[in-house]
């Protein structure tokens, strides 16, 4: 460790130049940047006195795509942003937002309630809950929640089509006895904190079972993974996933109406809000167009085999519902 | 403190999970550590007696430490699938280099004219070897341990990422659930189990160091 020999030097910052020479190369690397500099450069030109507005999202594909979706729309309509996507968790974003370093980014009510307001209560009506979180965003925060859109991402749970047909499954009371045959892969949050309001522990009270002989926890990108490699033969679906029908899985219906609505749309700075009256209308119509089938076809042109990216995917579909030109 | 005692409630509540979870990092770290040590000591002793093929060894296994372990493990995952033996595979690969280089220092540094009066007693290379200049490197050698298992242990926390368990599962949990109790669950035990094994691998080093030399003395 002590003797640096000069061979070892060489080597090591041989490796180092090239690794710097890799990541100069990728063209992904690069392109984002410079497309953030002519959107802050129009800022200046045409904004004047007007507050920058900086479009995010969450790190996930859904929350990337609706943030281009959000961010291209308000160009269309003369709003110049600037793109902060791929944020990070929950909790990441709602700092971001509450301190200013961000205007605005799609978020669930299910989430707003459980992960940022950590409601004791929150109802599984989609209006009441609407309504319960935006109110309390507005009290403690000053943000607001535009308009959702008319798909629930909820939680669920899907299972191979294989152990659908083994132990004929449809829905989540038919599973709940049969899942000490099986392994469970979960996100952290499903089986963490908040298991017991919208997670595992709220689906062993409300069906009784769901004993799962295994619970694999992955990176909740990972889920479906772990079923496609055989590591576990259930795990936790989310409602607008492109994976279910990508990977033939099988959806287990709530029948006893455990989980909450997730129902998604922008929160916003109030103070944004404010100085674009525009913006409002713009976003809404976003909302309006997002049904279940089309933003699982959405997901799944990202996640699925065509891996397109998620700006482009978001683009194309504003064209083919007239929203952008 | 409130957060403390939050935390320690979440855990006794969680028992059988967090006990769980315990032992997969723990089997986890002390696997990784094992391989890297029956690997890198024969290695190491081979390297420290051939020249420029060591130097290309040793920097090589330098190299990878410059990649971070949370690379390793999601370009395995592909490979490997996922679970315990891509993460293994990670840990161990991170474990390597501080070991190997360490038996290669500890042994090229022993002093040339103690060899030289071993052989002058008649004594043969696998007799010098055992008897000379595996005990004083030692110190140097078990210095390694000591980096790799601290660095092993605190890695292990990544496992989590591709189902490969261990305390990690806690750590996630808490940030997306934006709850710092649960973060504190992964956090706390992992950051004594390093403690612990620095301590340990510490006192066991200074143990094993000639008690006269001051050259061989390692800090």
């Amino acid at each position: 460790m002590k003797s640096k020999t000069p061979i070892g030097l060489a080597l090591s910052s041989l490796f180092v130049l090239s690794l710097l020479l890799i990541a100069c190369g990728d063209p992904t690397a690069t392109t984002p940047p410079a497309a953030t500099t002519t959107a802050a450069a129009a800022t200046t030109v045409a904004g004047g006195a007007k507050p920058k507005v900086v479009v995010a999202s969450k790190d996930f594909p859904e929350s990337i795509i609706i943030g281009e979706m959000y961010a291209a729309v308000l160009e269309q309509g003369g709003i110049p942003v600037e793109r902060k996507m791929n944020l990070g968790t929950t909790a990441i974003a709602q700092a971001a937002l509450v301190k200013g370093d961000i205007s605005l980014y799609p978020e669930y009510t299910g989430t707003g309630a459980g992960v940022v307001l950590k409601l004791a209560n929150p109802s599984n009506n989609a209006k009441q809950l609407f309504d319960q979180v935006a109110g309390e965003y507005k009290k403690q925060f000053n943000l607001t929640w535009l308009d959702v859109a008319p798909y629930s991402n909820r939680n669920g749970v899907a299972v191979t089509k294989a152990v659908a047909d083994k132990y004929k499954l449809k829905n989540l009371s038919d599973l709940a006895p049969v899942a000490k045959e099986l392994r469970f892969a979960s996100n952290p949050e499903f089986v963490g904190d908040r298991s017991a309001v919208d997670g595992l522990k709220s689906l062993q009270k409300t069906y009784s079972g769901f004993d799962f002989k295994e619970i694999v926890q992955v990176d909740i990108k990972l889920r479906y993974k772990a079923l496609v490699d055989g590591k576990a033969e259930a795990c936790v679906a989310f409602g607008s996933d492109g994976e279910l029908a990508g990977y033939n899985l099988v959806w287990m219906e709530d029948d006893k109406d455990n989980f909450g609505p997730y129902q998604t749309g922008p929160v916003v700075r109030d103070d944004i809000l404010a100085a674009y009256p525009n913006m409002k209308s713009l976003l809404n119509a976003v909302s309006a167009k997002l049904t279940t089938e089309k933003i699982s076809a959405l997901n799944w042109q990202v996640t699925g085999p065509d891996k397109k990216e998620a700006v482009d995917v978001a683009k194309a579909f504003l064209k083919t519902e007239g929203l952008v030109k | 403190m409130d957060i403390f005692v939050q935390a320690l409630t979440y855990a006794q509540e969680n028992s059988d999970i967090f006990w769980k979870a315990f032992g997969q990092h723990l089997t986890l770290s002390f696997l990784a550590l094992g391989i890297a040590v029956i690997v890198c000591v024969p290695l190491g002793i081979l390297t420290s007696r051939y020249g420029t093929v060591s130097k290309i060894i040793i920097n090589l296994s330098g190299v990878g430490r410059v990649i971070p372990s949370i690379a390793v493990l999601l370009a395995l995952y592909p490979v490997l699938g996922l679970g315990e033996q891509p993460a293994l595979v990670a840990l161990t690969l991170l474990a390597l280099p501080p070991i190997l280089i360490n038996t290669d220092t500890g042994l090229r540094e022993v002093d040339p004219s103690t060899l030289e009066a071993a052989r002058g007693m008649g004594m043969t290379t696998l007799q010098r070897l055992w008897q000379i200049e595996l005990p004083l490197a030692l110190p140097v050698i078990i210095g390694g341990i000591r980096t790799a298992c601290v660095e092993v242990i605190a890695s292990a926390t990544l496992a989590t990422f591709i189902g490969g368990g261990g305390l990690g599962d806690f750590i996630v949990q808490g940030l997306a659930g934006n709850s710092t109790k649960v973060l504190l669950v992964g956090v706390i035990p992992v950051a004594l189990l390093a403690l612990t094994a620095e301590v340990l691998l510490g006192t066991l080093q200074r143990l094993v160091s000639p008690k006269t030399s001051g050259k061989l003395r390692i800090a």
